[in-house]
């Protein structure tokens, strides 16, 4: 039996009909369309699909599509400001912060999380925050480097 | 005149280290060491990469052996 | 080369050309793509390391109303046993064909049997259930020492050690042995004042690329059926799909798609040639995506190994003699990289007398791929663990040590060849000066320095530029971009051709669109797909060179070519790129460049890391608290994107040493197959990276590019272990140095 699930994604009202074990991730991937979250584990260990969720940085391969109802969900594709990129985005490119680019979305959205709570934070703390996130190719370097260069960018108003 | 060098694997076959090459291409250098050691047929040499001079070259098919240069047979390396 | 030589874009820290794509979500990787009416396929895996399939029956999945193909290894045709054991065929196709769909016998866990394909994955999934098969159990082999006894249960009935004096008569789980030698070990030893012998051992560990293999294929019988899938090498997933079900290469169109990481993982074929099968069958597109539990199980993990490292040495640190048993895990079927290990084992040295044997070892464990200087890290580790047990009983700087002893150009190397111009005492002096080594340990941290070698390859590459009527231009290129490839190309073009970087868009493209391209690994891509680039250029100046010659009514020869602009020798005339372009529809129409190549020349490249910690004595658990690594790039095309590299091995590397192993219960069954329980690096495990580039330039490359990939996973593996010994007092011989190995160890050191 589908459920009808309405819910705010990006900023835009969406609906969609889901199976009670599909998960958020399923539907924003495999009936919205929306392939910039990505799945590298289905677990909850790697990150690739952050999403916010009212806010609240999840993975979106632990989250029920049904939860979405009445919920409000953030994703990759709605960080840029069309084809102005968010200062966060700029700065991963700037720095050389992603090679193959599967995990750059999710931390990428973990990011805005993470300066939206701490404008702030400390290299540690940054390194915390995204410890959720793996990356495998770039370690970490040019990552951490360019999320302190964006929130001290964030923090003077640029 | 050349020289080839035999690593151990292919000394195994040649029971030589060395030897003085006439010929000045690919091609005519494998007829002749294949005179010299028929028994090296079948050991791969023809797919294996050869240094000239210490420039591996993966397909050395149509290249020229120089004067006074070192062979090697490399083994084919491929890498991750 | 002239060392003066001053670039425009080379050297510069561009924003790659694929940057937008991928910080917005718009980029497609594996498992992004759909297609109307597809199916899903999912795959039987074995629950069992090791057994005979006495029965397979699908004949109830069949039924399924919602199943639509299913497909096994007799689906196959033009690999079978019979023609292989007869001689007639590549026995590599044969164990590929076996590795992706198991013929009568399965040789680990998670070992695919058959697959089907449904109209969900809920209904393939349940299909799957459907599936009876019956099994006659065998005894797992599980470890170099288990597969090497007498009596070990035997993988394969039909392996014959090769490379044994003497032809064997019993089969082997030694699939091969090879020997290199130069000098005489034995006289070097005897002039030894000092010798050093250890065993060592490395786990099984994952390539651990965030992007599971993925596929979505598309079946025609009427023209090029479509295979899209992440891969290093879509011309390589076309031969070896084209082997597999016997049809023409154009038949098949392989469209890679982005790839999330590869590292070696990606070389080879799973899912591609069984979706294939399927969507033949069944008439309809279809798309395969592993979970994580399949990608750790049933992909490439990198090979375990044991070694024996024996190094003599006068007192004054002047190496004597070298010796090497190196004994390398294939996974189910034989082809582990024990050759490039014996090759690169001790090649950061110039020593007279040198030994090195390898045997090539078949285990119940998944078939081992590439993953990052395939072969190199678990000999060199070993070997540069001795180099710094031997520093220390010499009581000499370990730096000082391999200064002594480096391998420079005219070294004679073991595999053959003598080294051209290389970078390794220019990477060491790096290391000595560098801010690292000047900083004091505090107490309870230990530092250790390891060097690292690997070839680097060149292969075929092709290129295509196409040129506009507005003076902008199309790259076509076909190999892979896992790290920021297409922005090298783009910086070396627009270098090559002097016009700003945004008038070339680099693509790359299918297998339709220019002609083969190796895979991208080796470290090949910067240095031979950018000397195919550079090639097409000097194709496309020459052609601009002639129209405007032809435009001026002079001779080629009369027209030069400067900072995007032809220059008529014979008189005043400028004409940029873009007028020539714009003028071409007049000179006999628009113009496009070609590089084909097979690219000789690679230059090895050579590293240098330091790595301090601090080991926490209560736990066992290890904190990199400093590390730098140095390399030689030959030259930095993006400096960042080679940093990246560096920085990136590094990582790998250190989860290699400190954390990342499979662990198998007695049955052989995995039992970390997630990230969870296989635990890769996370930000907050690492400290900053430091690097330093060295640039020795490669004079085979127009730039003086050398590959810089791979290397880079090499010396951590050493510099780590060396770094925990040195916190805890304790030798270290087995990876990982998890808390519980290293609690142990200190633990019985206690008692
Ligand atoms: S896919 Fe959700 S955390 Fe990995
Ligand atoms: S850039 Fe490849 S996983 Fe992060």
């Amino acid at each position: 039996m589908k459920t009808h699930v309405t819910t705010d994604i990006n900023d835009e009202a969406v609906e969609f009909l889901c199976e009670p074990q599909h998960t958020l991730l399923h539907v924003l991937r495999n009936e919205l369309g929306l392939t910039g979250t990505k799945e590298g584990c289905g677990s909850g260990d790697c990150g690739a699909c952050s999403v916010t969720v009212n806010g609240r940085l999840v993975c979106a391969c632990l989250v029920l599509a049904v939860e979405a109802d009445g919920a409000k969900i953030g994703t990759i594709e709605g960080v840029a400001n069309r084809d102005s990129l968010h200062i966060i985005q700029e700065k991963y490119l700037e720095h050389a912060a992603l090679q193959c680019g599967i995990c750059t979305p999710g931390l990428i959205v973990s990011t805005q999380a993470l300066l939206e709570e701490n404008p702030n934070p400390t290299e540690q703390e940054a390194r915390y925050f995204l410890a959720g996130n793996l990356c495998r190719c770039t370690g970490y370097d040019k990552i951490i480097r360019a999320v302190m260069d964006a929130a001290q960018c964030l923090r003077q108003g640029a | 005149m050349a020289t080839l060098f035999f690593n151990s694997e292919l000394e195994k076959i040649t029971e030589c280290r060395q030897i003085s090459i006439k010929s000045n291409t690919y091609r005519d250098f494998i007829e002749e060491i294949l005179n010299i050691f028929p028994d090296l047929q079948g050991s791969g040499l023809m797919e294996m990469a050869l240094a000239i001079d210490g420039e591996i070259i993966h397909e050395p098919l149509l290249v020229a052996i120089p004067d006074n240069s070192e062979l090697h047979f490399v083994f084919k390396i491929s890498g991750g | 080369m002239s060392e003066a030589k001053q670039y425009k874009y080379i050297g510069q820290r561009t924003i790659r050309p694929d940057g937008f794509d991928k910080v917005t979500g718009r980029a497609n990787y594996g498992a992004d793509l759909s297609l109307p009416g597809m199916l899903w396929g999912k795959v039987l895996r074995s629950p069992y390391a090791h057994a005979l399939i006495t029965k397979l029956d699908t004949s109830r999945a069949e039924a399924h109303p919602d199943v639509l193909a299913v497909a096994g290894f007799e689906d196959f045709p033009s690999v079978n046993a019979e023609a292989f054991a007869a001689g007639n065929g590549d026995s590599g196709m044969l164990d590929l064909a076996r590795n992706i769909l198991a013929d009568k016998k399965v040789l680990y866990h998670g070992h695919a049997i058959v697959a089907v394909a449904a109209r969900t994955e809920e209904a393939a999934a349940q299909a799957l259930q459907l599936i009876d098969v019956e099994y006659e159990v065998l005894p797992p082999v599980m470890s170099i020492e288990q597969a090497i006894k007498e009596d070990a249960a035997v993988l394969h009935e039909d392996m014959f050690t090769q490379g044994l004096a003497d032809t064997p008569s019993a089969p082997s789980n030694i699939a091969s042995r090879m020997e290199l030698k130069k000098g005489d070990v034995a006289a070097g030893f005897a002039q030894a004042d000092i010798i050093v012998e250890r065993e060592f051992s490395t786990p099984t560990v994952h390539q651990g690329y965030i992007e599971p293999h993925a596929t979505t294929v598309r079946f025609d019988d009427n023209g090029p059926s479509m295979v899209w899938c992440p891969t290093q090498g879509h011309f390589d997933v076309r031969a070896s799909t084209a082997r597999l079900l016997n049809m023409e290469l154009g038949q098949i169109k392989v469209v890679a798609s982005e790839i999330g990481g590869g590292f070696g993982g990606k070389t080879t074929v799973y899912l591609e040639p069984v979706a294939l099968v399927l969507s033949r069958k069944a008439g309809r597109p279809v798309k395969m995506v592993m979970s994580r539990d399949e990608v750790f199980r049933a992909s490439g993990p990198a090979s375990a190994s044991k070694s024996r490292i024996k190094i003599g040495a006068k007192s004054d640190g002047t190496l004597t003699a070298v010796e090497a048993s190196l004994y390398y895990e294939a996974g189910a079927f034989k082809g582990s990289p024990m050759a490039p290990g014996c090759m690169t084992v001790f090649t950061p040295y110039d020593v007279e007398n040198m030994w090195v044997e390898g045997f090539d070892v078949v285990v119940n464990k998944a078939k081992a791929a590439a993953y990052r200087a395939p072969g190199a890290p678990q000999a060199e580790f070993a070997a540069e663990m001795v180099m710094n047990e031997l520093a220390e009983k010499l009581a000499m700087d370990p730096i000082d040590l391999r200064l002594l002893n480096a391998a420079k150009a005219g070294t004679q190397t073991l595999y053959g060849p003598k080294l051209k111009e290389v970078g390794l005492v220019q990477c060491l002096q790096a290391a000595k000066t560098s801010e690292q080594y000047q900083t004091v340990l505090a107490s309870g941290e230990g530092r250790g320095v390891a060097a690292g070698f690997w070839f680097n390859i060149g292969g075929q590459s092709s290129v295509i530029i196409n040129m506009n009527s507005d003076g902008t231009g199309t790259i076509l290129e076909g190999s892979p971009d896992i790290g920021g490839s297409r922005a090298s190309m783009q910086m070396m073009a627009a270098e090559e051709l002097g016009i700003p970087l945004d008038r070339l868009n680099p693509i790359v493209t299918d297998t339709e669109h220019v002609a083969y391209n190796a895979t991208t690994g080796g470290s090949r891509t910067t240095f031979a797909t950018g000397m195919a680039v550079v090639e097409a250029c000097q194709d496309v100046v020459a052609q601009l060179k002639s129209r405007a010659a032809s435009m001026w009514n002079v001779t080629s020869e009369q027209v030069d070519w400067q900072d995007g602009s032809a220059i008529n020798l014979a008189g005043e005339d400028v004409m940029t790129l873009a007028e020539i372009c714009a003028a071409a529809e007049k000179t006999g129409g628009q113009i496009s460049g070609r590089g084909n190549i097979n690219a000789r020349g690679a230059g090895p490249s050579f590293a240098v890391h330091l790595c301090d910690v601090w080991v926490d004595r209560d736990t066992g658990k290890t904190d990199v608290v400093r590390y730098t690594a140095i390399q030689d790039a030959g030259k930095a095309i993006h400096p960042g994107y080679v940093e990246g590299q560096f920085q990136g091995g590094a990582a790998q590397g250190i989860g290699w040493a400190l954390n990342e192993e499979y662990i198998y219960d007695d049955n052989g069954i995995m039992e970390n197959a997630g990230f969870l329980d296989y635990r890769v690096p996370l930000a907050s495990d690492l400290p900053s990276i430091d690097t330093i580039i060295v640039e020795v330039p490669n004079a085979f490359h127009p730039f003086g590019v050398r590959g810089v990939g791979e290397t880079g996973i090499i010396p951590p593996l050493a510099a780590v272990g060396t770094a925990v010994s040195d916190a805890i007092g304790l030798p270290i011989e087995t990876l990982p140095c998890s808390p519980p190995r290293v609690l142990k160890l200190l633990q019985e050191a206690a008692k």
